[in-house]
This record gives structure tokens, sequence and C-alpha cells, in this order.
């Protein structure tokens, strides 16, 4: 094995992914959740009727990337209570741990450096490790929690992919079930955020603010609170000595010769200046000053209620149901358990708040392509294939280049070329990955479904196959009338000729309907 | 890290994913023909834009990658020019160099590549805008073109393009759905992030559409409208779906492949701007409504071998010039309601490497072609190569002070603070670049 060179000290970091750059708009264009689209009147999702509405449903529908007959039998048998305790377990993350990946991500950041090239290595295992854990992890949860905060704490992997694969597992994916002060206390610690945000090149003649701004901004007390720019300057200040070991690949390190020793002010508390390794704690103690803070509280708190709940969460008007939800009820349980991520995860699911929220969420491309794959169970066995239907998506994972993650309300998402690609690639990963059609991808769903007589038994079987629904019956009709070019109805027998001309497009039509977009 | 040959990498690789795209619309029904519904074409009626105003057409081009300015236009008069590049400088044209450039006047020269760019220069239909670009120092190509894209120079806090904020200014001119039209798949950052407009992503005409074998895409659209409810939306997917459909019916009467460019216009072979350009010429004569249309050219990021005279830089302004020549050509008069701009995030290094390359820059140049353009002119406040920003080209004259004259003269906005939200209250002074 040939020595590999140290990182180099970066130059100029680049915040701004590849992909989202060649993908030429989205970088940045919805960066600050702007919405885009049609009128006001028209934002509102679908009612949720039948199955949708159902508890059980809608509560799996949320936690995993799309409700399978057989999780949704468990969770009616169990209870959601039991079930929502299996996921928080210990043994259901470790359960998941044992989803086969990419090698890579379970490697430690040296080694990663070893391979020939450790920035095509990690690349690939990142974008195709998301994919398999999300659609395949028996801690669905988890892996949904995981992407909440990869959001939350973004790092665009451009350029980083082997720290970013040491940032998922050493700090999102440990500390994900946590409480948010050990998880913000990891996160800052990493080298991948010191990059990302340039904290591994400020020193005391030059302090880099950009940290110390997306920390307040952006992972704590959020944008508009209150904070001064003279706290972004001090708190500047109090992480410079933050960065990375370059003779040791790039590890992080508390450098005291870059650190300003003189005493801070920082929302109003003096941090005294410390010489030597004890400059150190200076930024630790600001941290934990901002995990205290009940303006972090409540903005972490109105996100994961946006993610977990609906879009009404974004922005709550004072005296809404979701203000008070947040002020009565999720506020007390972060400050009585020190934001226990668990215990916050609880009262969400458990919540009147939530359970009268089904079908509010757009799914996002990337979760919706996940549940297409989990819904058909169609592999890709080919890297680039993969990796091609994300951007067409526009949705790579950890391909979002500011540090604001990618946008999680509706309008962000929904436009014509996002739609024309869900409908592209339902297609793709029915009926191109049929046997036969010449494509790297394979699937099986057509198996079990080959065996009904007729057309309204096969959308039926097809609906309850993919994603464990009765279908309406005005659904019903559109799909058997496509099915049967509209000169059928549901009894209408099955030939071999309309299941070779029909069976694959189907299925990609039954992935694109509306209902299966949101959740 | 990793320099920016990544860069011209990844370029690279999303133009071997078009082709995989290409390779898969094999299987893509080839469009909507209108062929195929005959009875499903009512060609909609959009809103009127302001009383029997004749529409203009914005034509942004972006060159991705921070092309080299000083290799498009040279101060050809200034020692210092050739000095700081001994191979990469285009040859005076008083020289007796074959390769010499093309007269602009007597401070500015042409590469010999842009010849067709000479010719509209001095019938006055072209402009040169030098010393010009964003005014924030980044030199990274993301913040820069983002900053570029949006005109917002410095500032992360504003989401959207400058374009989309034109457009859904008090400036409306239609309510097509084709008003903003992003080339190249995916749409550019200068369109997105407005409330209200929805651009649309083209690759290729011919290929925008449903993802289904031609067999079975009447069936599917059919499904698609009724399962969405497009007849009259009720939610936000419905609203959209009505507007991919609307945008397949209405580009169902149009066929590039048996498009014949008007004025024996040559457009170049496999070229993604030729393409994107005759495209935006097809929908111009079409009059379905376009407002603005961008398109892009990368692979400007020469850090080695950049080969102004004799190599890569020599064919890439080739293929540039001649693009954009073609269209011209083709639009012919109707180049009258027609501008095209270009810009790139930031220009090169005055100073050549030890590679005959050129490092990232600063300030650059921008062309503007059409009938509304007071052409035949280089317009900046020149500084000479002696007086640089470490090392670059200044930015004289900040690029906004252009675009607004652009979007104020040509299209009547007054729309001053909402498409430059970060750039002071009153507007800037005019250059005189633009009739109106």
């Amino acid at each position: 094995m040939t020595p590999l060179p140290l990182p180099e000290r970066p130059a100029a970091p680049l915040k701004v992914s590849r992909r989202g750059f060649l993908q030429a708009g989205l970088a940045g264009a919805v960066a600050a959740g702007v919405q885009q689209a049609a009128a006001p009147s028209l934002l509102a999702a679908p009612p949720a009727t039948g199955m949708f509405a159902d508890p059980e449903y809608h509560f799996l529908n949320r936690i995993s990337w799309s409700v399978r007959s057989v999780d949704l039998a468990r969770v009616k048998r169990i209870g959601i209570l039991k079930y929502l305790e299996e996921q928080l377990s210990p043994r259901y993350v470790a359960l998941g741990e044992l989803v086969r990946v990419p090698t890579a991500l379970r490697l430690a950041r040296k080694t990663i450096y070893r391979y020939k090239d450790p920035y095509d290595v990690a690349s690939k295992a990142l974008v195709s490790g998301m994919i398999l854990r999300a659609r395949t992890s028996a801690a669905q949860l988890y892996e949904r929690v995981v992407e909440f905060w990869s959001d939350h704490f973004n790092i665009a992997a451009e350029d980083l992919e082997p720290e970013v694969v040491d940032w998922q597992r050493t700090v999102i994916r440990r500390y994900a079930f946590t409480k948010f002060r050990t998880l913000l206390q990891a996160t800052a610690k990493h080298v991948a955020m010191l990059y990302y945000l340039d904290n591994a090149l400020s020193e005391k003649e030059h302090p880099n603010e950009n940290y110390a701004r997306e920390l307040m901004e952006l992972h704590t007390l959020g944008v508009g609170s209150g904070y001064s720019e003279m706290d972004v300057k001090e708190i500047a200040r109090v992480f410079t000595g933050w960065t990375a070991d370059y003779t040791d690949y790039g590890g992080f390190i508390f450098d005291p010769d870059l650190h300003d020793t003189g005493n801070k002010t920082v929302l109003n508390t003096p941090i005294t200046g410390a010489t030597g390794p004890a400059g150190m704690q200076e930024g630790v103690q600001v941290l934990n000053l901002l995990a205290d803070d009940p303006r972090t509280h409540r903005f972490v708190l109105k996100k994961l209620c946006t993610r977990f709940i609906s879009d009404a969460f974004a922005n709550p008007l004072p005296g809404s149901a979701q203000a008070a939800f947040l002020d009565n009820t999720l506020m007390p349980v972060w400050q009585s358990t020190d934001g226990d991520i668990k215990a916050i995860l609880r009262a969400i699911f458990l919540s009147d708040m939530f359970n009268q929220a089904p079908l509010q969420k757009l799914r996002r491309p990337l979760d919706f392509f996940v549940a297409a794959l989990r819904a058909t169970t169609t592999v890709f066995r080919n890297y680039d294939d993969l990796e091609y239907q994300t951007e067409l998506l526009d949705q790579v994972p950890y391909g979002w280049g500011p540090p604001n993650g990618f946008p999680d309300a509706a309008a962000a998402w929904a436009n014509t070329s996002g739609l024309l690609a869900r409908w592209a690639v339902a297609q793709t990963v029915t009926n191109d990955a049929l046997p036969g059609n010449g494509s790297s991808m394979l699937t099986l769903f057509q198996v079990p479904l080959r065996r009904q007589k007729t057309v309204g038994a096969l959308v039926d079987a097809m609906a309850q196959q993919f994603y464990a629904i009765q279908l309406s019956d005005e659904t019903r009709a559109a799909l058997i009338a496509f099915a049967t070019d509209g000169a059928g109805s549901a009894l209408t027998p099955v030939t071999p000729d309309l299941l070779t001309d029909k069976l694959g497009p189907l299925a990609g039509l039954v992935l694109s309907l509306p209902e299966f977009q949101w959740r | 890290m990793k320099p920016c040959t990544d860069y011209r990498q990844a370029i690279q690789t999303l133009h071997s994913r078009r082709d995989v795209l290409r390779g898969f619309a094999r299987l893509a029904v080839a469009g909507i023909g209108s062929s195929l519904f005959p009875s499903l074409i009512p060609r909609v009626a959009f809103g009127a834009g302001p009383a029997n105003a004749q529409r203009e057409v914005i034509v942004c081009v972006f060159l991705r990658g921070g092309a080299d300015g000083l290799s498009f236009v040279a101060p050809y008069t200034e020692s210092l020019y050739y000095s700081n590049r001994p191979t990469l400088a285009i040859p005076s044209p008083d020289s007796t160099d074959p390769l010499k450039g093309l007269k602009l006047d007597p401070q500015f020269a042409l590469h010999p590549s842009l010849a067709g760019f000479h010719e509209l220069y001095t019938a006055g239909s072209l402009a040169v805008v030098h010393g010009t670009g964003s005014i924030d120092p980044t030199r990274s190509h993301f913040d820069a073109m983002r900053y570029m894209e949006q005109a917002t120079p410095g500032n992360k806090s504003i989401a959207s393009g400058w374009l989309a904020r034109h457009l859904v200014s008090e400036a409306v001119q239609n309510a097509s759905p084709l008003r903003a039209i992003g080339f190249g798949g995916l749409v550019q950052t200068s369109l997105r992030g407005a409330p209200g407009l929805s651009p649309i992503a083209i690759d290729n005409i011919d290929d925008f559409g449903l993802d289904v074998g031609d067999d079975q895409a009447v069936a599917m659209q059919t499904a698609l409208e009724r399962l969405y409810g497009t007849v009259n939306p009720s939610n936000i997917l419905g609203a959209q779906a009505k507007l991919v459909f609307d945008t397949i019916n209405q580009l169902g009467n149009i066929d590039l492949a048996n498009y014949v460019p008007a004025n024996n216009a040559l457009y170049p072979e496999e070229s993604e701007l030729a393409l994107g350009l005759k495209q935006t010429a097809l929908l111009i004569k079409a009059d379905l409504g376009l407002e603005v249309a961008c398109v892009d050219i990368g692979d400007w990021d020469t850090h080695e071998n950049a080969g102004t005279n004799d190599g890569y830089l020599r064919d890439h302004l080739k293929e540039f010039g001649d693009s954009l020549a073609a269209f011209v050509k083709d639009m012919g008069d109707a180049m009258a309601h027609v501008t095209v701009i270009t810009m790139s995030e930031f220009g090169r290094r005055v100073q050549e490497n030890a590679s005959k390359g050129l490092d990232h820059g600063h300030g650059n140049v921008m062309f503007i072609a059409g009938g509304g353009v007071n052409g035949g002119q280089v317009y900046a406040d020149w500084k000479t190569l002696a007086d640089l920003d470490d090392g670059d080209l200044q930015v004289t004259i900040d690029q906004r002070v252009v675009l607004w004259e652009l979007l104020s003269k040509r299209i009547g906005s007054t729309a001053f603070t909402q498409t430059f939200p970060n750039f002071g209250g009153a507007p800037p002074p005019t250059l005189g670049i633009f009739k109106g």
C-alpha cells in the first residue's frame, strides 16, 4: 500500500456542492425555504381518506419510508406505544446496523484515506449506503431521525467525502438518539464541520465568522431570535483554535496557538479567556449556553414538528394550535429531560397534533425514491444508475450545498420538473426493471401479481402489495381505465397480452399516485 | 483539498450523464407529438401583458467555470498584457500574426475565433462590457455563481435568482407556462426561488414528456390528469401536474428534430449551448410566451494549458461565438425584441501560471447582443493592467448596473428594489448600453 499524502490544508473549502452547482439552480435556490409555485389556497395537502386516515397506518407512514403489510399487521397487533418503544430501543438500532452497506461506511477515517481514490469510494458509499439503510433497515425511525439531523447540521459531502463518512458514523449516527446537547457538542468537534464552515482556518488575527453565524442561525437559536452581530464576532473569537490536525489525517484538535485568549461576551454572558489547552473550554461553555437557551429548544422543536407532523409548524402563528403545542406540550418535555431526543419523539408521535395530520407531508424526492424501491423490492446493480436517479430528482444524498439542509416544506419541491422526474423514476424502478427490459435494475414485484385473474383484482393486489392500502373508488376506476385502455371494467380478464403491455407501466402509475407523493 | 480540476471533471461527468439520458430516451416517448392529440391542443389563451406591447425576450448565457475574459477581449495596447501572458495573449490586431485579434476600438481587440461577434459589433448590434462582474471578492466557483445568478453579492440570506424576482415583479408580460425556461435539464439559480414563478426545465423539447412508450403515452397522460385532478386542481401537486400537461400540450406543436433555422444559420453540432439557443429560437418563433431563457456553456475552468491561441480556448471560444452568431442569424429581424447577455462567475488571473493556464480571478467581460443594444462600443471604466485587484482585473462595473438597465429600458421594469434587494435604495445611473 502506497503511503498517502496527508490532506492538505484547504485554501478555500467549497461550500456549495458540485452536484448542487451542476444542478444549476437548486443549490441555494430554495436555500431559505423560499416557497415557489401555486397560490396559497392550493398549498393544502389532499384530504386523507380510507386507510390513510387509519392511526396505525399514519404512524407507520411517518416513521418509516413506506408502509408494508407485514409492519402494519405488527403495529396493529402490538399497538403504537410498544412499536414506538421498539423503534427507539438500542436493540433495533443495532439491528439496523446489520444492513449490508459499503465497507467504507464502517471504517476509521485514516483507513478510508488508504484507498486509491478515497473521495470516490467515500462518495459512492455515502449515497448508496444512505439509500440501502433507508430502504432496508428494521430501525426505520432511527434512519429518519438520522436524516433529520443530517439536514439540521448539514454538511455538503462535496470534496469532504471521507470526512463526511466519519462524521455520519461518529457524530450523527452515534448521537442521533441521545440528548441535543451531546449531539451539538459532537458536531462542533468534528473536522467535517470545521472544514465545511471554515472554522478550521480561523485564527486569532483573522477570526472566521462562518461557523459562529451558522451555529446560532441554523444549529441552535434560529435566525432573527435576537442575537447580535457582536455575538457572531465574539463566538468566532471563542472558536479560534478549533481546527484540524494536519499531521494526522485531519482529526480534530484544539490549537492554543491559534486561540484568542482575551475575554469575550456571548449573549450577555461573560466568557473568561484562557490560555493553553484550557482555552477550548470557552467553546464548550458557549455550546452549553446555546443548548440551555429556550430559543434553541423552540427552534429545534419547530423543525422536528415540521418534519414529522406538518408544514404548518414552519412558521406557526402566535396563538395557533401549533404554537400552543410547541409551548405547552413540547417545551416542558425538553426542559424536564434536558433535551432528550427520544422523549421528544415520544411526545410528538403520541400526540393528538400528530394524529390529526395524516397525508400532510409531501414526500421529498429522495423519500419518494426510497419508498418506491421499498414498495417494489427493486434493486440496483449499477451505482451510476442509482445515483443518476437521485440527480434526476434533484436530491442527491448529502448533496445540498448551503448549510441549511435540504428544504422540508412541500412548496420547495412541488414543481413541474420535479413531478416529471418522479413519474419517470416510478417507471424506471418498475417497468424498466422488469427482467428482459435491458436495465441494470431488477425487480420482482410482478411475480405475485401474475396470478390475478381480473383487472380489478390486479390493481387491488398491486396497491396492497406496494403500500398496504385499499384504493378509493375513483383511483381504482382510473387505474382500471388505464389498464384496459378505457374499454374495460374491474371484471375484465387479465390476459398475457395485457400483462406484457400494461403491467410495468401500471406499476409505475401506481407509484405515481398523488396519494403516494404525500405521507 | 482537491483542486479545481474536479470542476471540469464534474462538467464532463454531467455531459456523460446526459448521454446516458439520451440513451434512455429511446425508451421514452419523443415528446408527445400533436399527431397523438389532435383534439387535445387548445392553444391556451395567456393573460395579456401590457396592451399592444411586443413581448421582449431575455436570453441569459452563463459560461460556467470562470471564463477568461482576457482571452475574449484583449487590451492590446498594454504591454503588461503581453508580459503577463507569454503564451496566452491574443496577438495585437496591428501585428502581422496570422492569429491576430479583431480590432474593436483603439484599445480592445476580439479573439479571432469570435469573427461572428465582430460582424455584429460592426453592425452595431453587439456591445462589450469589460471589467464587470459581481462585486463580492470570492474566488469560489460556487459562491461566485450564486452571487452572480442571484445578483446579491455577499448576501446568502436572499434565496431567489435575479431573473426570477424580475419575472414575479409588476413587469409581468404574460402568463404562459413557458415564460421562464432553463435549458440543460435543470433550472438555473437565476430563475429559481421566487414565489409564484414555476420555471420549466427542458433538456430537449422532443424529450419533454412522460417517460413511457409511445403506445402508452396517451393512456398515461389521461390517467395522470384524472388522478391528479388537473381539471380543477385542489392542491399544490395537482396545480403542478396541470402545468406539466399545459406545457406538454404547448410543446406538442414543436418539432425540434425537423426544425430548419432561418437565413441558413448553422448551429454548431454537439454543443449544449447551440442546442439551447436553437430551442430558444424555436420557442420564440412559436410565440408560446417565452420571456426568459437561460442557457449554459461549461468547461471554462482553464487552470492548465488554456490554449488561447492554439488549443483548448481557441476551439471553445469558437463554439461559443458560432453558437451565438447562429442564433442571431436564425432570429433575423425578430432580434429587435430579443436581448442576449453573457456572463461567467469570475474572470481569471491576469498573469498566466506555470502550467500555461490561468487561476481564478475577478473582473470579466460581458457580451450583449440584440436590436435594443447600442452596439459597436466597448463599455468600460478601465483601470489598466497596472492597477489590479489582488492580481486580477478589477470589477469597475457592477453587473447589476447592466442588468438593471436591461430590465428598465427594454422591459420597462420599475421594480428596482424588488429585483436588486441589496443594491441600495435608488437605481444606479445607466451606461447607455440599451435603447429605450
